[in-house]
């Protein structure tokens, strides 16, 4: 039985995009077949991300509207064979599709994939619309910032107000440096406030954007942020992962430093 | 069966009930039953004040009129109105006072949290089990009661009863208002942790002033002085 999961945030610059990304990534190394569908409607970057821009031929709003065959505009990506990626169109806007279209196009995807993962725009628009339209749960990714977590607050409103029961948060960049001077939310202080399922917290490491600025997944590496989204991936299947301990990628110096600020 | 037993005239805030002078008293009361099963789905869940007119009823009868009226339809009837007052004026009092009532011995609940962009109005006195998060709003016309964290903003005595109050295990809303006083939380300088302890606290109207203590038999004596 497949499912349809959607990747959103509210705020933009959160890692959305990282994100969907490399779960996809993680679900095919754990040998699922695997969509992503950008649905930034004119701001397409998830191609970029994951190093496949310069074959894109064929995009969604082409897809929806009927001009090629679904199979056409899939892409596979270089690292792993289950995983396909469905990129947005650069030249449309988000009035391009309707939500009905959007469900319509993962029940065709539905036949072919295990997951259908759609990487959904910020904002609670028309791109955020047509991405839940389908979706059978959610991933709601946020920051430990009071804004990222303001905004994430609203989408897990208007999620359950849709009809979208299954939501999960990954809170992203967690600074444990910061976390342990009592500088920023930890990750139990954000679930305080979103009273929703943590599914992954993911240590602000530069291995991620360094990986995204080569096309590549960070999840694969030998870093904690790779190991994170492994975890989510496995936890997506349903599989029991223990939270693993930021803490310990730490060096000793930070940690000392982090006791002294404390005080 | 005689169709003009039974006329109803409605004004905007209850119903006139034309009764036949002639007919005897079981007979009308079938036709007043008939009456309203027929216009059940036109007056769905209304909230009346009514009255009787046309002949002299005893207690007891008006009784068994009101009783076949609830039977046959879902209409509540909040009070009746004696047919020499009937104005309009004295009507919309009668039910507001009626409603006043009810709101006070009734409540609702709410289970979940109320996040940014929600809003919750209620006519009634209100327990909301989870948190009122930053940028969702609750308005009641009776007492606002929060079994968590209040962030958000909160309207108790939408009405203007200022007898109401509101109550949070943690009280820190970004606006709190009781029958047209506002109040915000004091700017707490805090750590970015975000964390607020727990401390129930409620506001009140006391000496024309909104009130914020912690929850006491102190201050409970002082709200119920």
């Amino acid at each position: 039985m497949s499912e349809v999961i959607v990747i959103t945030s509210g705020k933009g610059g959160v890692g959305k995009t990282t994100s969907t990304a490399n779960i996809g990534a993680g679900l095919a190394r754990l040998n699922k077949k695997v969509v992503l569908v950008d649905t930034d409607i004119g701001l397409r970057n998830l191609d970029v991300v994951m190093g496949l821009e310069n074959r894109i031929i064929y995009n969604l709003v082409v897809v929806v509207e009927g001009n090629c065959r679904v199979k056409q505009a899939l892409i596979r990506d270089r690292h792993y064979s289950g995983l396909y990626l469905l990129p947005s169109a650069q030249t449309r806007d988000k009035s391009a599709v309707a939500p009905e279209q959007m469900i319509k196009l993962a029940d065709t995807l539905k036949q072919t994939f295990d997951y259908i993962i759609m990487d959904c725009p910020a904002g609670i628009e028309q791109g955020f619309r047509n991405a839940i339209a389908a979706a059978d749960r959610a991933i709601v990714v946020t920051t430990p910032e009071v804004s990222a977590i303001r905004d994430a607050d609203r989408i897990i409103g208007l999620l359950e107000s849709s009809g979208v029961r299954k939501i999960d948060l990954i809170v992203n960049r967690i600074r444990m440096d910061m976390v342990n001077r009592g500088e920023m939310m930890s990750v139990e202080d954000v679930l305080d406030i979103l009273s929703v399922n943590l599914i992954g917290a993911i240590p602000d490491e530069e291995s991620v954007v360094i990986a995204a600025n080569h096309g590549e997944p960070v999840l694969g590496s030998d870093t904690s942020a790779g190991s994170a989204y492994l975890n989510i991936s496995r936890r997506i299947l349903g599989e029991t992962v223990p939270l693993m301990d930021l803490n310990e990628h730490i060096s000793l110096f930070h940690r000392i430093a982090g006791l002294l600020g404390k005080k | 069966m005689n169709r003009s037993a039974v006329i109803l005239k409605s004004n905007p805030h209850g119903l006139i009930i034309h009764l036949s002078p002639d007919l005897p008293f079981c007979e009308l009361l079938e036709a007043v039953g008939e009456k309203f099963r027929v216009s059940a789905g036109f007056f769905k869940n209304a909230r009346l004040a009514l009255t009787f007119r046309g002949r002299t009823l005893t207690k007891d009868q008006e009784a068994q009129l009101v009783d076949a009226i609830v039977q046959n339809s879902s209409i509540e009837v909040l009070c009746l109105v004696d047919e020499s007052k009937e104005t309009a004026d004295y009507y919309k009092k009668a039910l507001e006072h009626a409603l006043e009532r009810k709101r006070e011995d009734e409540g609702l609940f709410y289970r979940g949290t109320l996040r940014s962009g929600q809003t919750l109005e209620t006519e009634t006195s209100i327990v909301i089990l989870g948190d009122v998060n930053p940028g969702a709003k609750v308005t009641s016309k009776g007492n606002i009661v929060i079994l968590g964290c209040c962030m958000g903003n909160v309207y108790a005595g939408a009405g203007g009863d200022q007898r109401c109050f509101v109550t949070a295990l943690t009280l820190k809303p970004a606006l709190l208002k009781i029958a047209g006083r506002a109040a915000r939380s004091a700017i707490v300088k805090k750590k970015d942790t975000g964390e607020y302890p727990v401390d129930p606290q409620i506001a009140f109207i006391r000496d024309e002033q909104l009130q914020v203590r912690s929850i006491t038999n102190e201050t409970l004596c002082e709200y119920f002085a």
